[in-house]
């Protein structure tokens, strides 16, 4: 049905009725969701241990940067979409990954998604 | 009359023409002879035209020469006052004074209140001397406007006083002047700054700045300013606006410049603050639209219809409103989980069926929203389905704190027989994300007597907010 077919993807969203509209999103494309992971720590712990394709992430998380989850994330060279309602600003080591401005569409997502993973949409 | 007039018209003409060397002025006895000792023209001159008021007068006032300053100072024509009497011209107050300073031979100076043409009152210090004379009956007398020099004095103490930095530099950059806000800003005192190079006070990676600065006055021959930063005594940032004005002399050509420095180091402040909450309101408004659009997915997806998808719709928007509510009441610092659980619950929380019960807990922002939405979900169900879709039926919520753990308990009773759900609904979706993913525990049971949920909240998810604590976080 689509190129995310049981693509495994890690969640990491703290406000859940975002997080689950996007569980939503994500399991609609036929992909599997890691999380999600309503904190830092959660989403670090996922990040390491977890089999991943990819990884949606928000930013600030409540007062707290991604940053950690992220650095885990590349370390480990998981593609990764950040969505933020701060407007495309970069995480510290990773200006390449595609930003999502909040509030974000399907399609919208398809298309981040896509360019993180090197898949055509 | 007349002619006495004429004659003594005649004697002011020839004295001010240099032609007379000696007056004779009637005495209260008898006629005295004044003689001009040094009439030397140069002298005539420099009284004539120097900027001081001077006039010389007879022991009994009678103004017998003046300088066009004095007529100035009076507004007056300058023949209208020769052969007048100087008691004229000072207020009724003042007419004791100057008798005595008319009959001292010499006075060091008083002040004295003068009338000019217009009637208004001119402010002056006299000082009086004997004019060599043979006798002892002219007076050379000084008039200093002290309504000029106050001004200049006052001017010198505004300059003086300002806190903004003002000073003078000569045509080399070399400080001249050092007022009181130029001390402040950098610490140095008047005798450590004067002489000094006006670059020695530019930090060495703006000196080019400043060079820059002086070559557009010297070309534009107009002040010029630009925005720059100056380290404090206490090496703290001033942001300033400095303004270097080129000061010409009498024949056109620069002799220096003066230095005008503002410092709105807080309204740089300001504007980055203000920077920050507009970006702080734009990114609120951001998360809260995705809110909604998370809100209109999430329900559409379950509805049965419209509706349906209306109802469930409006009540989670408005328990979302009632979320930013608390937590704006605080400056987004957190809420107190007694204040969401009494949102969550609405019209019900004054309802005889439900016993709240638990001690006072701060949640940090987002936990606050996200359980009261996962407690609207729960009391939703309890409504629709549960203990509160009959009169008889309770439900107990009660929360306590155990080693820095928040635990909440939801427990419905006395309901209609309960069937587990064929799906997870939202609200169950939320709880499971609520506990702390790793260790916590989370029990949700469709038991047949009652829905039972008991969660724990990480100690990360509790705030130390206090109500007078502003929030640094944003939500995301």
């Amino acid at each position: 049905m689509s190129a995310f077919r049981n693509k495994r993807i890690l969640l990491v969203e703290d406000e859940f009725i975002v997080a689950a509209m996007a569980e939503d999103m994500l399991t609609d494309l036929g992909a599997t969701v890691v999380g999600p992971a309503g904190t830092v720590a959660c989403g670090l712990s996922l990040a390491e241990t977890e089999l991943l394709d990819a990884a949606l992430l928000d930013v600030n998380m409540d007062g707290e940067r991604i940053d950690p989850v992220a650095e885990a994330l590349m370390a480990r060279r998981v593609p990764i979409v950040f969505a933020t309602g701060y407007g495309a600003a970069g995480v510290g080591g990773a200006e390449d990954a595609p930003v999502l401005d909040k509030p974000y569409t399907q399609e919208a997502l398809v298309l981040a998604l896509s360019r993180a993973m090197n898949i055509q949409p | 009359m007349r002619s006495r007039l004429e004659a003594a018209e005649q004697t002011l003409r020839a004295m001010r023409s240099g032609e007379v060397d000696a007056l004779v002025v009637d005495g209260p006895q008898r006629p005295h002879v004044c003689t001009f000792k040094s009439t030397v023209e140069p002298y005539r001159l420099l009284i004539e035209q120097m900027a001081q008021a001077a006039l010389t007068v007879s022991r009994h006032g009678l103004i017998l020469y003046c300088n066009e300053s004095f007529a100035r100072l009076l507004g007056r024509r300058r023949d209208s006052l020769l052969g007048a009497r100087l008691q004229e011209h000072v207020v009724d107050g003042d007419q004791a004074k100057l008798d005595e300073l008319l009959q001292n031979g010499y006075e060091p100076g008083r002040e004295f209140a003068m009338r000019t043409q217009d009637g208004d009152l001119v402010e002056a210090y006299l000082s009086s001397s004997p004019l060599a004379v043979e006798d002892d009956e002219v007076r050379c007398i000084a008039v200093t406007d002290l309504s000029q020099q106050e001004l200049r004095l006052r001017h010198v103490a505004v300059v003086e006083a300002s806190h903004d930095v003002i000073y003078a530099l000569d045509e080399n950059l070399s400080i001249q002047t050092w007022n009181h806000g130029a001390e402040l800003l950098t610490g140095l005192a008047p005798v450590e700054a004067i002489g000094r190079s006006e670059s020695e006070l530019w930090p060495s990676s703006r000196v080019a700045e400043l060079t820059d600065l002086v070559r557009q006055v010297r070309e534009s021959g107009r002040p010029v300013s630009i925005d720059t930063v100056r380290r404090r005594e206490d090496g703290s940032r001033a942001d300033l606006i400095y303004t270097l004005t080129p000061i010409m002399g009498r024949d056109g050509q620069l002799t220096g410049y003066s230095v005008v420095a503002h410092d709105i180091t807080d309204r740089k402040q300001n504007e980055e603050r203000l920077g920050f909450l507009t970006a702080e309101l734009d990114h609120r408004a951001k998360n809260l639209l995705a809110s909604v659009q998370a809100i209109v997915a999430l329900s559409a997806r379950n509805a049965s219809g419209l509706e349906d998808f209306l109802g469930s719709f409006k009540a989670r928007l408005q328990a979302l409103a009632v979320a930013h509510t608390l937590l704006s009441d605080h400056n987004w610092g957190g809420a107190l989980i007694r204040d969401i659980v009494d949102g969550a619950l609405g019209g019900f929380k004054d309802d005889s069926r439900i016993r709240i019960e638990g001690e006072s807990v701060e949640l940090r922002p987002v936990t606050a929203q996200n359980l009261a939405l996962s407690l609207h979900e729960l009391a939703t169900n309890a409504v629709k389905y549960g203990s509160l879709s009959v009169p008889r039926g309770r439900v107990e919520i009660a929360w306590w704190l155990n080693d820095g753990r928040l635990t909440i308990e939801w427990s419905e009773r006395d309901g209609p027989p309960v069937t587990p759900p064929k799906r997870h609904g939202l609200g169950s979706r939320m709880i499971q994300q609520l506990v702390a993913e790793k260790d916590g525990q989370v029990d949700y049971r469709f038991d047949p007597h009652g829905v039972y949920c008991r969660f724990e909240l990480s100690p990360d998810m509790l705030s130390s907010w206090t109500p007078n604590q502003e929030s640094q976080t944003g939500m995301a």
